[in-house]
């Protein structure tokens, strides 16, 4: 009985290691060489010299009607896994940033989540910061269910300022094509570079 | 207590090493068979693989009986010779070719099996299989009653066909070979610079199905005559008489009523034993690709529209297309222009269609060519999305693989992707599709729009690599409008082959 005993515990040890998905290598976004490396299988790529700091925050573009601010925050170790039926094909880790916002068009609110926590296991929107490069990744534009890729750059300013640019034909579709109607508006966020003032 | 602890580490030792069975040891397990052991297979292993044509150990004999089937078959029977399953087994071997007409149904495949005999020569089979799309797409994991069921055997023998035989009179028998494997499935060995992490694994796959005759005797459908002279004929069954099959002279499609015992016609001997796999190839030589790459090149119609979309390119701010077919009657034609919306809020990507008129179908779309953009709002090279509409193509086409592609342009150059592998690449469509997300997440990490146009190709060769598979390979025209194929060497540098 004791033999069974030890051998379900030891059981339920192993599947409890087998939960967790193990950091295999380690890169750096400071790093150029491991350009290429970031995705690998089981890799962590890491922002060792703290570059996301200088992002982390809220900031507001206010012009034309329209009200835009975007709450920029860390996330160490963010785990991006490619699942399929319920098995892990592939999995990475890496230090990110995420965004979250508040648009609001004419007095009209469109989208605000800025004091909203993300539930888990849902798509987030992410960027990394690489040496000698500006913040780079996704922006999720939920009125137009759109991922947009943007590019963030730093000005040295006092009031701190970022230039913020939504690479507009580089978004991806979060849903099936065909479930977009022809003409159908995918952004709402701003389509053109825009200055933004840090507020917090 | 210090029993129990020395136990307990004991156990999490050896479940461990069980469990994470990464190997690196370079002795590999001989590959084995399980299942029912049919009655007339030997015990030894089946040795298969994929040969091209220079690599067929018998290259003279398979060429002249080629070429003799060629002459006799239905002339709309296109034989893929290029490339075939080999399968090595109880003294014997066959070849397994891929076979295609065009306008042929997208489930249906049709294979050419030569089994060797004593003499030197082969006989020849035609082998029909008709799956559901879920069942195509899951080719590799169907039980071997669903894939006998679901096939059709024909003896093409000199003169006149032998007809359809009657599948009850065959027992089947699904084989599995052990193999290497790292990193989803690709196929490498210890110590391959792919496998670096996770090491690799001795796992036992499906390979190739083995059909004994094992006579009819036990009554069953009988199957109307087709085939003949022209062989390969789609003559359908299901007559009720007992037994064996009928031996039809005409061109096929007869609705036959059975024979009534088994016939010698069918050229088996009960015990007989073929070994193949339903393959819709799928495999495209780098020869293949590269040849029709030049072909569409010389082609008036499409360097214009190439050159077109290139203007477009640094004249627009969305992204144009046309979507390619390849049909007999008119060649290569395409759609009208696509266009994505000049209102940036909407969207300036454009999306694939291929379904445009009666002779402009998702069945004879051989891919499209599209611009992205030179004001650095889109990748200089393909997108992820890019990827996912060549698997589409290559799901929906019945166009032999070598002809899909994707073409892009801008003014830092023209690219293509093409498919090396259609069925490996179609058996990856819903895993592509359903993890878009994290692929394009991932897609960030190795491509942004401010790389240089050599630093966008050596990313994405990579996340290929990566991410992808090595289903489809990547080519650059130059400036002279000659091709090269761009892959990886085994430092991670660019290396291009001329064409």
């Amino acid at each position: 009985m004791k033999t069974y005993i030890t051998f379900f515990l030891l059981l339920l040890f192993n599947c409890a290691i087998a939960q967790q998905l193990p950091v295999l290598t380690t890169t750096s976004f400071t790093n150029n060489n491991d350009d290429f490396k970031h995705a690998k299988n089981g890799n962590y790529a890491m922002d060792v010299d703290n570059e996301r700091n200088q992002y982390v925050g809220t900031w507001e573009y206010n012009q034309n009607g329209i009200l835009f601010q975007v709450k920029i925050e860390k996330i160490d170790q963010y785990l991006n896994k490619v699942e399929y039926n319920g098995e892990v094909i592939s999995y990475n880790y890496s230090d990110v940033v995420t965004f979250k916002y508040k648009l609001i068009k004419n007095g009209i609110t469109l989208y605000n989540n800025l004091n909203t926590i993300f539930a888990d296991g849902a798509n987030i929107p992410i960027a990394y910061k690489k040496i000698n490069s500006n913040l780079y990744g996704e922006f999720l534009d939920y009125s137009g269910n759109v991922m947009a890729r943007i590019e963030i750059e730093k000005l040295n300013t006092n009031p701190e300022k970022i230039i913020f640019n939504n690479i507009v034909n580089a978004y991806y579709l979060l849903s099936p094509p065909d479930s977009y109607t022809q003409g159908q508006q995918l952004f709402y966020i701003p389509t053109e570079p825009i200055e933004m003032v840090k507020i917090n | 207590m210090k029993k129990f602890l020395l136990s307990v580490l004991l156990g999490i030792v050896s479940l461990l090493f069980f469990s994470c069975s990464s190997d690196n040891n370079d002795t590999a397990p001989d590959a084995r068979q399980f299942g029912v052991k049919p009655k007339s297979l030997n015990a030894g292993d089946i040795v298969y693989k994929k040969l091209n044509k220079e690599n067929y150990p018998d290259l003279f004999a398979v060429n002249e009986q080629l070429a003799l089937l060629k002459q006799n078959i239905d002339p709309e029977l296109h034989i893929e010779d290029e490339v075939a399953l080999y399968a090595v087994y109880g003294g014997k071997h066959t070849y397994t070719f891929n076979a295609y007409r065009d306008g042929r149904e997208i489930n249906e495949i049709e294979n050419i099996v030569f089994e060797s005999r004593a003499d030197g020569k082969y006989n020849e089979y035609y082998f029909k299989y008709y799956f559901t799309d879920r069942e195509l797409a899951d080719l590799g994991n169907l039980p071997v009653e669903t894939i006998k069921a679901k096939t059709e055997i024909v003896p093409l023998m000199s003169g006149n066909g032998g007809g359809l035989v009657n599948i009850n009179c065959f027992e089947a028998v699904q084989n599995f070979v052990g193999r290497w494997e790292c990193e989803a499935g690709n196929p490498h060995g210890p110590g391959h610079p792919d496998c670096q992490v996770g090491g690799s694994t001795w796992v036992i796959r499906e390979t190739t199905l083995s059909y004994i005759y094992v006579g009819c005797d036990d009554g069953g459908g009988g199957s109307g005559g087709s085939g003949s002279g022209s062989g390969g004929g789609s003559g359908s069954g299901g007559g009720s008489g007992t037994g064996g099959s009928g031996s039809g002279s005409g061109g096929g499609g007869d609705d036959g009523s059975g024979g009534t015992e088994p016939d010698a016609n069918d050229s088996f001997t009960e015990g007989q034993t073929i070994v193949t796999q339903p393959i819709l190839i799928e495999l495209s030589t780098p020869q293949k690709l590269c040849d029709d790459l030049k072909v569409k090149s010389q082609d008036p119609t499409f360097t214009s529209l190439m050159n077109g979309l290139k203007t477009k390119a640094g004249t627009q701010n969305f992204e144009s297309a046309y979507t390619m077919y390849e049909t007999p009657s008119l060649g290569l034609n395409f759609s009208q222009e696509f266009t994505g919306s000049a209102n940036i809020a909407n969207g300036g990507q454009v999306n694939l269609n291929t379904q445009q008129s009666s002779t402009q179908t998702p069945i004879n779309a051989v891919g499209f060519i599209h611009c992205h953009l030179d004001n650095g709002t889109t990748f200089k090279i393909f997108s992820y999305s890019d990827i996912l509409a060549l698997v589409k193509i290559a799901q929906s086409s019945t166009r032999p693989p070598a002809e899909l592609a994707v073409y892009v342009t801008t003014a830092s150059g023209t690219f293509a992707i093409k498919v090396n592998n259609k069925i490996g690449l179609a058996n990856k469509a819903n895993l592509l599709n359903f993890t878009s997300n994290a692929n394009e997440k991932d897609f960030t990490k190795y491509i942004t729009m401010n790389m240089s146009i050599n630093d966008q190709i050596k990313g994405f060769l990579h996340f290929m690599n990566d991410k992808v598979g090595n289903e489809i390979s990547l080519f650059e025209q130059d400036s002279n409008g000659d091709w090269k194929k761009l892959e990886l060497n085994s430092l991670g540098q660019v290396k291009a082959t001329n064409c």
